[in-house]
């Protein structure tokens, strides 16, 4: 199965990035010591240096993968077989979605596939986790205009399960189980998953021309955003994660990321190696895996097959969230299935990189409340300060002053802040000289807009820091986030709404700066950046959740829609026209349904 | 496509047959991922009744 190893450049790239992450993390423990020990070395100044070393080296660590990313090309793509033997399955898992929406993008994945007549098979699974049953009655009665529409029967499929056990990797499972034998590769998509036929079928022919390569992670871009988080989202994800997503292919080799959709895999290979267990003891940190998607990838490289990002396949596309607490939501979904991997660092026979994998989604939850730690211990070092004592020596006519380190707290807060800033401005530095701005509005547009999200991002970052910090503490105290359904489409919030999902918020930091201000008024202006969006939360959600009229942060898919795009919006309008006209039921037909039973 | 009428109501039952998966098992066994707890946690595991540390479905795993 497995073949040769080429483990030389990622040992490489892991060794840097790690030697970079750490050297960074060791000079702001040190720096930071030294500051703390200008007045005497007390505790809070050892808890304080030891926090700014994990967290300089968690932001030393994205760093280094941006720059790695940077200073890397995509690899070459093998050249994929001529003639697909093989059979293909697109998934489609749904829960509680708008099956107009969802079902459109089927139809034209179809058509971009057909259209292309590569004379293999691709049928799709449309597989119904769905709850609410209207719902279910609308996901069964568009089922059948889609096999009207795409003239489906026999290839386009629909099931729904009675218990949505084991939740969607129970759902895939539940496939494999009734009908994996019938294919040799499934796409494993989201509901909100689009791609074009063309990238599908060059995944499946990458796949076919590698036979050790167990799934075939594509780099989803997001698209249809309109609000101005949404869109600011869009383009960070269309602008940078490509960059970081490079670097983190050199480093990873063999033992890719799966991340849950727009992934190639082989049936068999997923079938053989990725029954997932449930773990023992409840939820948050029993039960069903949430976050299956690490550990399927860990699974499938553990069994010795390759698991790999292509970062050059284009035309893979999902939506995103369109307001903060929207986000919060999701993420508080990923925090329990991120902490929860916990479990499973020490599983036996995992890669070692897997193993780093899990520990690194666990940091990406943790490293937050390193933060919020290291703000409360210099709030308490402030309060707690002795006065300096000038004439430490008795009877010695002349004060001592201490050593001023004021320079070098400046300089590693300029480190940290160039940690957080300094990839992404290269990105754009890099993106101008390229000609890589060209699809994002030019290079002083992309200029423009790598500096209105850095500062709209630096808005949002401390209400996304209070959310997190909420969901570990609530995962770590035994509450389990459950299943919620995605909310999509329209998320605009009005200030009623966004006060109910972050008034907390606001009175955290209200009450903070007022404690703050009280005991330690040589903090307050440092806090400000931290405490106002805090105190001002609802008004910045409801104002990110607002459309966005502004001519910065295009993206490609807005500038040059990819096709697939194009004739999603077509089918959905025609088939929503239609809907408009037919009688306002969810038991009704969708009209273009009825025409096919009497046909 | 076959005929079929919405009259009788039971859409349900026509997207059953229509949208039928394919019948074509394959096997899905359960991987094992947490290690047996052994030693003195072991003992205090199975004392206060809790199943050993491999996952429950691993057990029951295969075809």
């Amino acid at each position: 199965m497995a073949g040769g190893r080429r483990v030389g450049p990622e040992r490489r790239a892991r060794l840097l990035v790690f030697a970079v992450s750490s050297a960074a993390a060791a000079t702001g423990f040190l720096l930071f010591l030294q500051f703390g020990a200008a007045d005497g070395l007390d505790e809070l100044d050892v808890i304080r240096s030891f926090l700014i070393l994990l967290s300089t080296f968690w932001l030393a660590w994205g760093a280094a993968q941006g720059l790695l990313g940077l200073t890397t090309r995509p690899a070459v793509p093998q050249n994929g077989v001529a003639t697909i033997r093989g059979r293909t399955v697109i998934l489609v898992p749904v829960y509680n979605e708008d099956p107009v929406t969802t079902f459109a993008r089927i139809a034209a994945m179809d058509q971009s596939v057909r259209a292309l007549d590569t004379g293999a098979v691709f049928d799709f699974a449309i597989l119904s986790d769905t709850r609410n049953d209207t719902i279910a009655a609308r996901e069964r009665l568009w089922f059948l205009r889609l096999l009207r529409d795409r003239q489906g029967e026999g290839r386009i499929f629909y099931r729904r399960r009675d218990r949505n056990t084991g939740r969607k990797a129970g759902n895939i499972e539940d496939f494999i189980q009734r009908s994996g034998s019938a294919y040799d590769y499934a796409l494993i998509l989201d509901a909100d998953s689009l791609m074009e036929g063309a990238t599908i079928i060059e995944m499946v022919r990458r796949m076919e021309a590698d036979p050790d390569l167990g799934l075939l992670q594509s780099l989803p871009r997001v698209i249809n955003a309109r609000s101005r988080f949404g869109r600011t989202m869009q383009f960070s994800a269309s602008f940078y994660s490509p960059v970081f997503a490079r670097g983190l292919a050199m480093m990873q080799g063999r033992t890719g990321p799966f991340w849950g959709h727009n992934a190639l895999v082989r049936v068999r290979a997923f079938a053989a190696s990725c029954g997932l267990p449930e773990l023992q003891g409840r939820p948050p940190f029993g039960g069903h895996i949430l976050s299956h998607d690490y550990v399927e990838a860990a699974l499938l490289a553990r069994a010795g097959w390759t698991v790999r990002l292509d970062d050059d396949l284009d035309g893979s596309f999902e939506e995103g969230p369109e307001n903060i607490v929207d986000h919060a939501k999701r993420d508080r979904r990923w925090c329990q299935g991120n902490l929860q991997h916990a479990r499973l660092v020490a599983a036996p026979g995992l890669k070692g990189w897997s193993r780093w994998v899990f520990v690194q989604g666990i940091l990406a939850y943790i490293a937050p409340l390193f933060w919020v730690g290291f703000i409360l211990a210099s709030i308490a070092a402030q309060i707690f300060a002795l006065p300096p004592d000038y004439f430490p020596e008795a009877n010695w006519p002349f004060p001592a002053f201490p050593a001023d380190e004021t320079a070098k707290a400046i300089g590693l807060a300029v480190g940290i802040f160039g940690l957080l800033l300094l990839p992404k401005l290269l990105i754009a530095v890099d993106a101008a000289a390229s000609g890589r701005a060209r699809s994002f509005g030019g290079p002083v547009l992309t200029v423009m807009s790598t500096l209105t999200e850095l500062l709209l991002s630096s808005v949002v970052a401390p209400i996304l820091l209070m959310y997190q910090t909420r969901s570990v503490f609530q995962v770590l105290t035994g509450r389990d986030g459950g299943w919620p359904t995605n909310n999509r489409g329209d998320g605009s919030l009005n200030l009623t709404e966004a006060w109910a999902a972050s008034g907390w918020i606001t009175m955290t930091g209200a009450l903070g700066l007022a404690v703050i201000y009280a005991l330690a008024p040589g903090l307050v202006l440092w806090l400000l950046p931290v405490a106002l969006p805090m105190i001002l939360a609802p008004f910045v959600i409801s104002w990110f959740s607002q459309d966005s009229r502004s001519g910065l942060m295009v993206v490609p898919s807005e500038l040059n829609p990819a096709p697939i795009i194009g004739s999603h919006l077509e089918i959905m309008r025609a088939w929503l026209d239609d809907e408009a006209q037919a009688p306002a039921s969810a038991n009704a037909a969708p009209a273009g349904a009825v025409p096919l039973a009497h046909a | 496509m076959q005929r079929f009428d919405f009259a009788t109501g039971d859409v349900q039952a026509l997207v059953e047959r229509l949208g039928r998966l394919p019948d074509a098992p394959m096997a899905m066994p359960k991987q094992r991922l947490e290690r047996p707890v052994a030693g003195l946690a072991g003992l205090v595991a199975r004392l206060i009744g809790r199943p050993r540390g491999v996952a429950g479905d691993a057990r029951r795993s295969g075809p």
